[in-house]
This record gives structure tokens, sequence and C-alpha cells, in this order.
């Protein structure tokens, strides 16, 4: 019965596609930013806060109309780049991205700017008096101390823009092949009468998938700390 | 002879800190009330703030001058600081914590090498730990170790003692002496504890209120009353530099001479606890409360010491009084008023110190 299933492969390969896109360039900017917001005191600091967590709060739908309005071929900078450089980003598999990312970045900069806020300053500034400069500090002291929560804000970022649906069909649509992901194909199927088993078979999919993440981030948050027991082990008999 | 002079003033609401000092190589302690600015003079010279005004200079190199508008990087000051809690790195191991600064020397040489610095601080078996398993003391140990091998120019410590118990105060006090020893770079000891700074050393950098009240020997400072400025005088304690004479196990006494004048102290022979040879050179504190004054020597008492000294100084500190007792070297004595007018206690009269060999607490140096 499996076999004569039309389980929408395309779907799931580009939800897990539209994810990792998303988790990848969402990442490296929610570091930074994460630590600019749990380190520095600037003027503005609340509102740009504020901004960044809208998405959090905000109707998926609205921030996907938003994102129309912005980068739409109608849009402020959406026209210009069309015009300048005949890049049209609406309804496109990088509007499916920039959606993802503007709706799972608030969840991804709060794991990671509490994580960073966890980490000592005070280690940092030790890093410095032993000659570290700023840069060498942040690759050696504070990110391996905040890993932790880096790597959960990336499994949430991932999460969330495979779940992803309001934004998305607002502003990527609902093409197959090009913006169609897992749950915008699972919405689609259940339209049509008599498609429940195929429905059924993504959603089981999409519960695999976020299942899965889920399992990997415990599994490498666990190793690491396993790693470093069993260095004290080693540690321990070398004592002796 | 490696030296830092500091001349700054720094200004925040409802503080001013001022300091014009020079600091050249061994131990100075920096001693003065918590707000009194010890920290603010470490954090300037180590470029976590910025003073106003002034300039701090390293040897040759300027650390910071408001008028040639130097203000460098604290990662390139070359000043090793430790903390009062040690600041290890918790995801490294021991070896790495230490090897830490190492690796951005950049081609300058450190004057005491890893091997040295294991050896030196006794971290051997520890190399392999990680910081949540060490001790306070231990923690401190590789700081230390840590902070030398990153090649300092300037060594600061920062309240290294608060952090410990009193037994473990006293085995780490050995360690930083050895460092000094070793090194020759000014090492700034901040404490809010003299008898901790007093078993360091003797040169005193007395701060309040965010200036140097005054910086020196710790007797002169005694002489000239500028201790009392900062510390009650109760809590003055007694130190002499002295020497070991002779050994006598039988009575279990060690006889010590003073290093000026011709002044014998009698300490009692521990085995356990010291292990002096004759010729050692040794630092003994005694309670200014601990002393008795008397108008002459006393037979048949259990005072193994009773040091001849005329009186310099008398300090009223209703209801008791201070007697500053020149012995070769100064010894605060602590009397009660009706005590002193009975002794007819005047500047210039001879009186003689009595305390126990019990009452002394020395430490070789």
């Amino acid at each position: 019965m499996i076999r004569n299933l039309a389980i929408d492969y395309q779907a799931v390969w580009l939800s897990l596609k539209v994810a990792l896109y998303t988790s990848a360039i969402a990442l490296p900017v929610a570091i930074l930013l994460g630590y600019v917001l749990a380190r520095k005191q600037f003027r503005g600091k609340v509102i740009l806060e504020a901004i960044i967590h809208l998405p959090m709060v905000m109707p998926p739908v609205t921030t996907g109309y938003l994102l129309l309005l912005i980068l739409g071929t109608n849009g402020i900078i959406g026209k210009w780049l069309f015009s300048v450089f005949g890049i049209r980003i609406a309804f496109s598999f990088s509007a499916a991205v920039i959606a993802a990312i503007v709706v799972s970045f608030p969840l991804i900069i709060r794991s990671v700017k509490v994580s960073m806020e966890m980490v000592d300053p005070n280690l940092e500034q030790a890093s410095r008096t032993l000659g570290a400069s700023w840069f060498k500090t942040f690759i050696l002291i504070t990110l391996p101390l905040a890993w932790p929560g880096i790597l959960g804000g990336f499994v949430l970022a991932f999460a969330r823009s495979l779940g992803e649906f309001g934004a998305t069909i607002t502003f990527a649509g609902n093409i197959q092949g090009e913006t169609r992901t897992l749950p915008l194909a699972i919405f689609s199927k259940m339209q049509v009468p008599g498609k429940e088993t195929e429905t059924f078979a993504l959603v089981a999919i999409s519960v695999i998938i976020s299942f899965a993440a889920i399992v990997a981030s415990e599994y490498f948050y666990r190793n690491k700390k396993k790693s470093k027991l069993s260095k004290k082990k080693i540690g321990y008999q070398n004592a002796e | 002879m490696s030296q830092i002079t500091i001349n700054i003033t720094l200004t925040r609401p409802g503080f001013t800190f001022r300091i014009n000092e020079k600091f050249e190589s061994g131990i100075t302690g920096i001693f003065g009330h918590s707000g009194a600015g010890k920290t603010t003079l470490l954090q300037c010279i180590s470029g976590v703030i910025m003073p106003d005004t002034g300039e701090i200079v390293s040897s040759d190199t300027i650390l910071f001058s408001s008028k040639q508008k130097v203000n460098l990087a604290t990662n390139k000051r070359h000043v090793g600081y430790v903390f009062q809690e040690g600041r290890l790195f918790p995801h490294f191991t021991v070896k790495k914590n230490l090897l830490y600064g190492t690796r951005f020397l950049k081609g300058r040489k450190s004057s005491i090498d890893f091997e040295g610095v294991v050896q030196m601080f006794e971290i051997d078996h520890l190399l392999n730990k990680f910081p949540d398993e060490l001790s306070g003391g231990q923690r401190q140990r590789v700081a230390l170790g840590r902070a030398l091998l990153a090649a300092p120019e300037v060594l600061l410590l920062d309240e290294p003692f608060s952090a410990l118990d009193q037994k473990l105060r006293k085995q780490i006090i050995p360690f930083i002496s050895k460092i000094a020893k070793r090194l020759d770079i000014p090492v700034l000891v901040v404490s809010h504890d003299m008898p901790d700074i007093l078993k360091l050393t003797s040169d005193i950098c007395l701060i309040n209120k965010g200036l140097v009240i005054s910086h020196g020997d710790y007797n002169d400072l005694i002489k000239n009353q500028a201790l009392f400025k900062v510390l009650p005088a109760t809590d003055a304690l007694n130190t002499l530099s002295l020497e070991v004479k002779e050994i006598n196990e039988t009575d279990g006494i060690i006889v010590l001479n003073g290093l000026g004048k011709e002044q014998k102290v009698k300490i009692l022979f521990e085995p356990k606890r010291n292990k002096y040879e004759i010729g050692d050179k040794v630092k003994v504190f005694l309670k200014t409360s601990d002393i008795v004054l008397a108008e002459s020597q006393i037979s048949g008492t259990s005072f193994r010491n009773q040091l001849k000294g005329s009186v310099i100084d008398i300090i009223d500190d209703k209801p008791r009084v201070l007697v500053v007792v020149d012995c070769g070297f100064p010894l605060l004595a602590e009397v009660s008023m009706a005590a002193a007018d009975a002794l007819n206690l005047k500047t210039g009269a001879e009186v003689f110190c009595l305390f126990k060999t019990l009452a002394l607490d020395s430490i070789q140096v």
C-alpha cells in the first residue's frame, strides 16, 4: 500500500532545505547580534529588541504581508531590487527562506542572547589580561561557553522554519517544487477529498523530522558533556 | 629593574581618584578599605577602565597617556592580573588554562617556563583536572601560574586571599613570595587585610577615599602615624624583621636578633611548623594588646621577652592608649588609660616591653 502512496517527497526535501538555509543564515547573524545585545548598552536597544521579537508575537500572516509590502515587486525595497538588478524575491524559494528567517529569528536570538549573558564577562576580561584580543576571546572563551544555548537556538530555528506556514504562504506563495514546504503540502492535501492517507503520511514525516532534530541536539549536547567527563576520568588516573 | 609609574586622575560622580606613585620590582601592598579605590587603581593599570587624565608607564612602555592620546588595549599591556576568585576558564583543563596566555606571546619570552611554573606552584598532579575539581587554594595557584606564563611586566593581585580560609591563606603566601624572588617585576597586592599584606611585604601604600595617604615601610608608617588614618590603631600589627641567631632545642626556644639594634627576641621552637636555621631571615608578628609595659625588667615571670626601649609617641584612643616604643624597631603597645597613668608614661621615658614567646607568629622571608 505504501508503494502506491504518492508521497510529496519534493515538499519534504524543500522543507529541509528551507530549514537548513534558514538556520545556517540566521545563526551567525544571531550570534553576533546576540553578543551585542548581551554585552553592550546603547541607545535604541529596547526598540531594536522589540523589532527583532515582533515576529514572535505577530500573526505569521501579518509578518508575511509586511514582507510583501517591503520586498514584493511593488514593495519599498523589492521595487528597487527589481528595477536595478532584475531580482524578484516574492513568491520564490528565497522568499520562503526569508519568511522562515524572519519568523524564527526571535527564537534563536533569545536563546543565543541568554546563553551569552550566562557567560561571565569576568572570564572575558581575564582572557584579555592574558593577551587575547577581543576576537580571540570571543572565539576561545565566549563561544564555547555559550555553545549549548547556541545549539539550542539552532534547533529551535530549524524546527520553527520547518513548521512555518502563515508568512510563507503569504509572502512566498504555495508553488509546487519551489515554495510548497511540508506544512503547505499538508494543507493542500487536506483540501482534496480522498487524500487522507497521503496527508497522514506527510504528517508522520513531519513528526519524525521534528523528533529527530530534537534527539540530535540532545545527542550533541550530551556528547559534549560526556567527552568532558571522560577527559576528567583520564586526568584522575594520571594523577594517581 | 622594571618599574611602573602612575600619575592619573579619574573622576566619577561622588568619587575622585588621584594617584602619583612609582612602584618598583618586588611586592608592594596596596591597603585601604573597600571603596577606597584599590581595585580602581588595578583596573586603570590593566586598561579595564580609562583614567580621565595622566600617564601610566610600565618600564619604557606608555600604557596610557592623555597628552599623547595613548590608551593601549588590555591585551597589549602585558599586565598580569590575578583576580580574587581565580577566574579560571571552566571549559579548559588546568594545563590549557596555564598555557592560555602563551599563544599570544608573539615572540616575547616569559622568564619562567611551563615546567618552572608547575614546579613552583606544585600543581603537577592537577594538570588534567578541570577548574571545578580544584579547591580554592589550588585554583588560586593555577591562576597565579597562568598569569606568569603570559610574561607579565607588572603583576596585579586583587584580594588574592579573600576567597580563601585562614589555613589556605597561609599556604598561598609562600607562593606569592616566591614570584617576587624569581621575577624582577613590580607586584602590586591589593588587600583590606593588613596582616595578610604584612606577611608578604613591608612596603605599603595606603589608599583612602581615592587618594594615596602615604607609601613607605610599614614601621615608618607607624612612626609617622600615617597608618592610623586608615587603620584603627588597635588593629595595627607589630611586624619585626629579624634574623635567627640561636636555636635551643632543649629549651624549645629560638633566639632572633634585631637587624638594626642588637635586641634579642625569643620565639617558640616548633619543628613541625617552622624549620628555621641559623642566619634565616624571619618576620615576626605581634598583636599590640599582647605587649605588657613595665618600668623595669621583671624576674620570676613567664615573659621570656623583655625588650628595653624608649617611648617615642603616645596616641590617645580613649579608653585606651597606644604607646609607640622604639626598641630598635618601633613596637606598638596597647594599654588602658589607667595603666598608662599609673606608669606615668611620657615621651622619652624608658620602658620595658614584655611579651610571651607564645604571642608571636613568625614566617620565613
